[in-house]
């Protein structure tokens, strides 16, 4: 790989360190909770992947704002990869939130407000990315990308307040001053984990975006524009 | 056992961790591999 060593690189080998670093006290060394036994320690991977799913969707709600305005390839690219790895994080909770119900509540899934509301938030933004690779013209796919976006970020507020709005199987937000001292370590680590790994990903990911359009894999919206078949981006 | 706690599970935080690193190292490994071809591509 002729690639330079750069930024986002050693952002990812941080966040891969603090990742073993987290699941190991969250695994060995934090407590076991009351109730929920050795469960409870699915708690340090899926909130933080809950948490930063939510944040790179919002990232990507602001960076479709800025596409729009802009018109700058780089907004789009921003765009795509802040939805994209929004969507690993979400489809990884939902699949840890369902080995967490097994164990807790005796049943993979059910039709519970958060669930639910979760599992919206990842077919609206697998649907943005399925939208935009359907569109041939890069003007129009950046600015559909950046609509779809917007639409789909309505959900994102829905998911976090539903538990505290709706009755929800699911708990609602816990903060340091309901959890014990011992497990509020490895969660913070493994949050800035996932944050650290995920930088480095949306780097990468519209890195590759951009590449695309410069080697001409995707038409340039100059082009299009003098060709007269859009009128911005 | 205690009545209304959780006896065991590791089973499914083996499984939760597992199903997490899984999934962050293939997407990781398909940026850096897509990015090893675009490399490649350009030498």
């Amino acid at each position: 790989m002729t690639r330079q060593f750069k930024w986002d690189s050693g952002v990812g080998l941080l966040g891969l360190l603090l990742l073993f670093v987290g699941s190991y006290i969250g695994l060995f060394v934090a407590p076991s909770e009351r109730y929920m036994g050795e469960v409870q320690r699915i708690m340090y991977v899926h909130v933080p992947c809950a948490w930063n799913a939510m944040l790179l969707y919002t990232l990507a709600f602001i960076f479709a704002i800025v596409s729009l305005w802009t018109h700058r390839p780089k907004w789009d690219a921003a765009t795509t990869a802040a939805a994209e790895v929004g969507l690993v994080l979400n489809a990884l909770l939902l699949v840890q939130g369902s080995i967490w119900a097994r164990a807790t509540w005796g049943v993979w899934w059910d039709w519970d407000v958060r669930l639910t509301t979760s599992l919206i938030m990842l077919l609206l933004f697998a649907g943005v990315l399925a939208l935009r690779s359907f569109v041939q013209d890069a003007g129009k796919r950046a600015t559909w990308t950046a609509i779809a976006t917007i639409v789909a970020f309505v959900d994102v507020p829905l998911v976090y307040f539903c538990v505290r709005w709706w009755r929800s199987l699911h708990q609602v937000q816990s903060s340091p001053e309901t959890v014990s001292s011992g497990m509020i370590l490895p969660l913070r680590v493994n949050s800035f984990a996932v944050l650290f790994l995920a930088i480095w990903m949306v780097a990468m990911r519209a890195g590759l975006e951009l590449h695309r359009r410069k080697k001409g894999l995707v038409a340039e919206p100059e082009k299009i524009e003098s060709q007269g078949e859009t009128s911005h981006v | 056992m205690s009545e209304g706690v959780i006896a065991g599970g590791w089973n499914y935080v083996i499984a939760a961790y597992s199903v997490t690193s899984a999934g962050l190292a293939v997407y990781a490994w398909s940026l850096i591999a897509r990015r090893r071809s675009i490399d490649r591509d350009e030498s």
